[in-house]
């Protein structure tokens, strides 16, 4: 030990200002990062889970675009551009209202 | 050894690779700068003539190197991306230069702090600490320009120009020493060369330092990480990856 | 022979036209040429205003302050220099000439440089008068401050470049390019302080023509890289 006894230790010959001061912020900012980087994680995580729960998969999207189109079964090409027309609305509300999720 | 450097374009392989170092380098930080703090703070000797105000040499070096290698692997992070199209390249760049800022700041803290009781002046303006203002500087630039552009992609080859065209910098800090005879001391510590303090002095110091780079990988592996997740959020492995719960911290 | 569609002589011309058309669009606006002059003087004017007319006092920070004012004086007119030409759109243009775009930055850069920068090295000695410098470095400062206004236009080109597309770019110019410009700053005034002094001039100003050299050698390409960046922006 460099030192007589623990009140020399924290008086540093003196020069605690300086010491605890200099020793203090250094570490203080080695603990904020660390900090800082674990909540950043978890943010990022927690984001994410509340984003994919919203945004149903491709998967999961096509399939009432597809019972759509065959339960109408379009005859003039005119139902035909109306079912188009509203399968690809369903499609797009879908993404609008994914958009809208943070 | 090519299939390696392939692999390191792969967001994914680093996220799993970097899940399991992380918990390494964390264990390896604190361990060290532990080891060190105690070691540097109430077993080392005092200097002769600074007394125990040379103690903040343990905290002041390491934050200085890491303020410098910081923004050299910050600017050679930015040539890989620019140069081979490393997208994760450009991740940790983003995610380093505000630590790097933040070495930088306290470098400059410290240094002015133990120059009360050594010089008798809070600021002076020698070519070290100078340079080290410079630097300080250069981060924010960095940081600045990131954030000025509307799109993530201009913003990213912005950054990466600043940073290499920034670290011609690095070599007039290290040899501003020798260019200007100014009341701050001489290196007194070089990895490879002799060390001008007695070896009960310089290898707290060493431990410190490692302690510290070791701190600064795992944080850069955590963040990049967690920018991983932010930027490929609607990749497929990301999902799976969430979906199961089971992803490491 | 020249196919058609090829450019009918080399890059050689190319940079000779990008000089012209640079010399002559800021000869047309005057205001561009005279405005950092003026800058520079009304600077020079505040600090004895500010500090203290005493001519032994100026004299001992003149070399600086002379050095720092026509420093922010090239700063200033810097932001121009690329903007209107990327607010028409030729910027884009030159980026598609077969002509390496290094050659033409390095075009553009010479004609800031001849119009500000040398213009401010060569009336530096009249403020130097006002500031009371000693004499025997009025040399010194011409010829620093000609060396040091080119390797600042190379480097502050860099940082044009980089926020030619952004909204309120200017800021953040001065931001980027003043911890680059520290090192010219040092010597440039040092080269003055030591001819004052009477020794060391040589040292100072071949460490300046060295810092050219770097930036010359550098900076093209950089600037280049920058163009397309913001472009694409």
């Amino acid at each position: 030990m460099a030192f007589d006894s623990l009140a020399d230790f924290i008086a540093m010959g003196g020069h605690a200002r300086y010491v605890w001061a200099a020793w203090g912020v250094t570490l203080l900012m080695l603990l904020a990062l660390t900090l800082f980087a674990w909540f950043e994680q978890r943010l990022a995580l927690r984001v994410l889970r509340r984003h994919l729960r919203r945004t149903p998969t491709l998967a999961e999207r096509q399939v009432p675009k597809a019972s759509v189109t065959l339960a109408q079964a379009p005859t003039t090409q005119a139902t035909l551009q109306t079912s188009a027309q509203a399968s690809i609305q369903d499609g797009s509300q879908d993404s609008t209202h994914n958009r809208s999720a943070p | 050894m090519w299939a390696f450097i392939q692999k390191l374009r792969s967001p994914k392989w680093f996220y799993a690779i970097g899940g399991k170092c992380q918990p390494w380098f964390w264990a390896a930080a604190l361990g060290l700068i532990a080891l060190g703090s105690v070691w540097g703070l109430a077993f080392a000797p005092a200097d002769y003539q600074q007394g125990n105000s040379f103690r903040i040499i343990y905290v002041h070096v390491p934050t200085a190197f890491l303020a410098q290698s910081i923004f050299v692997s910050m600017a050679a992070c930015g040539l890989a991306f620019m140069v081979w199209k490393i997208k994760l390249a450009d991740m940790a760049a983003s995610v380093m230069a505000p630590i790097g800022a933040l070495m930088t700041f306290v470098a400059l803290y410290s240094g002015a702090v133990w120059g009360v009781p050594t010089w008798g002046t809070w600021w002076i303006w020698d070519a070290r600490l100078t340079s080290m203002l410079i630097l300080l500087f250069l981060y924010i630039g960095v940081i600045a320009l990131r954030r000025a552009f509307a799109s993530l992609e201009g913003g990213a080859r912005a950054a990466s120009v600043l940073a290499m065209v920034g670290v011609i910098n690095i070599p007039i800090i290290k040899y501003s020493v020798d260019w200007w005879y100014t009341l701050h001391q001489p290196a007194s510590f070089t990895i490879t060369g002799r060390a001008a303090m007695p070896m009960a002095m310089w290898a707290p110091l060493l431990v410190m330092v490692v302690g510290f780079y070791c701190f600064f990988i795992a944080l850069t592996l955590t963040r990049t990480r967690s920018e991983i997740l932010r930027r490929e959020g609607g990749k497929r492995w990301v999902r799976e990856l969430v979906e199961e719960g089971a992803d490491g911290l | 022979m020249n196919r058609p569609n090829e450019p009918q002589r080399g890059a050689d011309a190319a940079v000779v036209a990008m000089l012209k058309r640079d010399l002559m669009l800021l000869l047309r606006q005057r205001g561009d040429v005279i405005n950092p002059l003026v800058f520079f003087a009304l600077v020079i004017t505040l600090f004895p205003i500010g500090i203290s007319p005493e001519p032994a006092l100026l004299a001992v920070v003149a070399p600086g302050l002379l050095w720092v004012a026509a420093l922010l004086a090239a700063l200033l007119s810097l932001d121009g220099l690329f903007r209107s030409d990327f607010d028409d759109g030729s910027l884009e243009q030159w980026l598609l000439a077969p002509q390496p775009t290094a050659l033409l930055c390095m075009a553009k850069v010479l004609a800031h440089w001849l119009l500000t920068g040398l213009p401010l090295a060569l009336i530096a000695p009249l403020l130097g008068v006002m500031l009371a410098l000693p004499a025997g470095s009025y040399w010194a400062l011409c010829v620093s401050l000609a060396l040091g206004t080119a390797s600042l236009s190379l480097i502050g080109a860099i940082g044009a470049a980089l926020t030619v597309g952004l909204a309120r770019g200017g800021v953040l110019l001065s931001l980027l390019v003043l911890p680059l410009y520290i090192p010219v700053l040092i010597f440039g005034s040092g080269a003055v302080s030591a001819a004052v002094v009477g020794s060391g001039l040589a040292a100072h100003l071949a460490i300046l023509g060295a810092l050219l050299a770097v930036a010359l050698m550098l900076a093209p390409w950089a600037i280049a890289a920058a163009l397309r960046i913001s472009i694409n922006g």
